[in-house]
């Protein structure tokens, strides 16, 4: 279960999220979009207990992320959007890292390491360091070590960067069985198709204010739109890819 | 459970979790070259060979400072000025980044670990360098004294070291975290990298210089014995150690020992409370809230005398200056060790000695080359570095 409740974070003077509130139930994922800069990393960053909230309350998997950061942490699997990972080490060493950092056991989590490598099709490059690993197989990597532990709760923020066709539709169906398994997942990306195929729900996001939420046909029916796309850029104030695209061409003569 | 394991507990840190961190960086730092070291060539092979040679080399200077310098208590003294020196220089040039390094945060801020285990995994990485290198700054001093003044010198020399380099590990953590409190982390970057320029010139023109032009009358001619003035001077404290191994027991001997311990102490309850879970995430938040500096774009209108590729030379140089402080350093770098090159010639020539022609003619010349050289030695490794860390398509 993910709750917020009024939940605002400032840095200085500029409001990144403002009093919002979301709910995502077990079982369920959740679509979070937002245009770029709409405070979206701002809100995983708080729910994953990077940034402390100013105000207002976060909840993950029953723990308040602000006063019981270590108990939240212990109980989620994270894919950030840049999937920074220590290069010099190599996959197996990586996953090693995090299996003893979230606590699981080292004989169950070295043959756990391996099916995981196994089954992203990365086994072989095990023992290679990741520097030299491909843009999808370090992908793979942080989806593996989101995964180590079988988390509650999961926040995906662009998982399907780098990823090959066949890799992406693993991942989407992955996603699907997870949620039917009773876990909770937070889906951030930009990929509206995707995120229309996969998610039970949808919030979107702008200027740190939630502006819509629901499934994708009720947010497409309230904007009055004709699709997805054109709902966001309508709730969200960004063009539409049909202005951008004619102003860029314009540009170019 | 070990005595190591009832430590890491008691100061409040995951065990497993911290072995393992300490393990991990420990492999991030032998696997990742210094730059500084190495011209910015990172994951280079035989980096151990090259640790080993330049600290080893760094030492032997210690040595010497150590065989020219009257008695136990300023041999001790000067040596161990070079050493934490050195030691210093290289902490703050590959360790500034204890609490603020972006990857630690990007990798490890989600994960669940107390900022006090990562910070005290830090700690114990920046211990095991510390003695690396301090072992390869101190060892051969142990010749020197052994040979000079006799076997309790030597042991005293030993504790001595022992203490000191902990004292310049505590004492470089402490104040980095306190001082990046007050100076937004790419600021505080950039000053040490200065502080490091001038620490390492400071070495040079004191130590390395007058040993190598055979100057070293003045440290023959100072003061043997330790005056009150010395409590002021922290390499001095430790010095206290070899000379009561050695039987002196006089109030001052003990004095400059009780400082030396007193003063370790006093870092270790400052650094334990640096270790705290709110000191740290308040830098980092401090950090994070920080305001990026941003440079007012200037209008370029003159150099119509150079070509194109000429102008995109320079902005290349231009930009890699101001924003790549390696770059920057190996750059100002030339010229404190170009001047000593050239002022050795004449140096030797007001020393009376005989001219050498390899200082007179050899030095200015090895300066000529060496300037160009190293622009376009650094300007290829910063270049490649920035290709490095650029996807390209095709």
């Amino acid at each position: 279960m993910i709750e917020t409740r009024g939940l605002t974070k400032t840095y200085g003077g500029k409001v990144a999220v403002s009093d919002l509130d979301m709910t995502v139930a077990p079982g369920e994922i959740l679509g979070f979009l937002g245009p770029n800069g709409a405070g979206k990393s701002t809100t995983v960053k708080v729910l994953t207990g990077m940034l402390k909230p100013t105000r207002g309350e976060a909840r993950v998997a029953g723990f308040d992320v602000a006063t019981e950061p270590l108990e939240v942490k212990k109980r989620f699997g994270y894919v950030p959007e840049a999937g920074t990972l220590f290069e010099v080490l190599t996959g197996h060493e990586y996953l090693a890292m995090v299996a003893t950092l979230k606590g699981l056991p080292e004989n169950a989590s070295s043959s756990r390491i391996d099916e995981l490598l196994s089954l992203f099709e990365i086994g072989a490059a095990a023992d290679t360091r990741l520097a030299e690993y491909s843009k999808g197989m370090k992908q793979k990597v942080v989806l593996s070590a989101a995964l180590l532990g079988n988390p509650e709760v999961l926040f995906f923020d662009e998982p399907l960067n780098g990823l090959d066709a066949n890799a992406a539709a693993v991942v989407k169906q992955l996603l699907r069985e997870l949620a039917a398994e009773g876990r909770t997942i937070l889906f951030c990306s930009h990929i509206l198709e995707v995120v229309e195929s996969i998610c039970d729900r949808i919030l979107i996001i702008a200027g740190g204010r939630r502006v819509a939420e629901g499934t994708p046909d009720e947010i497409t029916a309230g904007a009055g739109a004709a699709n997805l796309e054109k709902a966001f850029g309508e709730l969200t104030g960004v063009r539409t890819t049909a202005e951008v695209t004619r102003d860029v061409l314009a540009a170019l003569r | 459970m070990t005595g190591l394991e009832r430590s890491v507990r008691a100061l409040g840190a995951d065990y497993p979790q911290w072995r393992t961190l300490t393990r991990v960086m420990l492999t991030v730092n032998w696997r990742t070259v210094p730059a500084m070291q190495l011209g910015d060539q990172r994951q280079r092979e035989g980096y151990g060979g090259m640790f080993v040679l330049m600290y080893g080399m760094f030492g032997v200077v210690a040595a010497m400072l150590a065989a020219v310098a009257p008695g136990v208590f300023m041999a001790t003294t000067v040596a161990l000025t070079f050493v934490m020196l050195v030691l210093a220089g290289s902490m703050l040039s590959d360790f500034q980044t204890v609490l603020t390094s972006r990857t630690d945060l990007d990798v490890l801020g989600y994960q669940p670990v107390s900022s006090r285990t990562i910070f005290l995994a830090r700690l114990a990485n920046m211990l095991v360098y510390g003695y690396a290198m301090g072992a390869l700054l101190t060892v051969p001093a142990i010749v020197t004294m052994v040979v000079r003044f006799g076997f309790p010198a030597m042991v005293g020399w030993l504790a001595a070291a022992i203490l000191a380099v902990a004292w310049v590990v505590l004492l470089v953590a402490t104040s980095y975290t306190a001082i990046v409190r007050a100076i937004p982390a790419e600021r505080l970057r950039r000053l040490l990298g200065y502080v490091q320029l001038t620490g390492s010139t400071l070495a040079t023109g004191l130590f390395v210089a007058p040993l190598l032009l055979n100057q070293t009358d003045f440290l023959k001619n100072i003061a043997t014995e330790p005056t009150p003035a010395l409590l002021l001077y922290p390499p001095a404290w430790f010095a206290g150690l070899p000379r009561l191994a050695t039987g002196s027991l006089t109030a001052l001997d003990f004095g400059l020992s009780a400082a030396a311990l007193g003063s370790l102490a006093a870092l270790m309850v400052l650094a334990r409370g640096r270790l705290s879970l709110a000191f740290t995430e308040s830098v980092v938040a401090l950090q994070a809230s920080a305001p990026a500096t941003q440079r007012r774009r200037r209008r370029r209108t003159g150099r119509r005398w150079a070509s194109a590729e000429l102008r995109v030379m320079l902005l290349v140089i231009r930009a890699q200056f101001r924003h790549e402080m390696r770059f920057r350093l190996a750059i100002l770098g030339i010229f404190p060790t170009g001047l000593v090159m050239l002022a050795i010639p004449f140096l030797f020539r007001l020393g009376g000695d005989a001219e050498d022609p390899i200082f007179v003619f050899g030095l200015p010349h090895m300066m000529t080359i060496m300037l160009p050289v190293t622009l376009q030695r650094s300007l290829a490794s910063s270049i490649r570095k920035r290709v490095e860390a650029t996807d390209f398509v095709g």
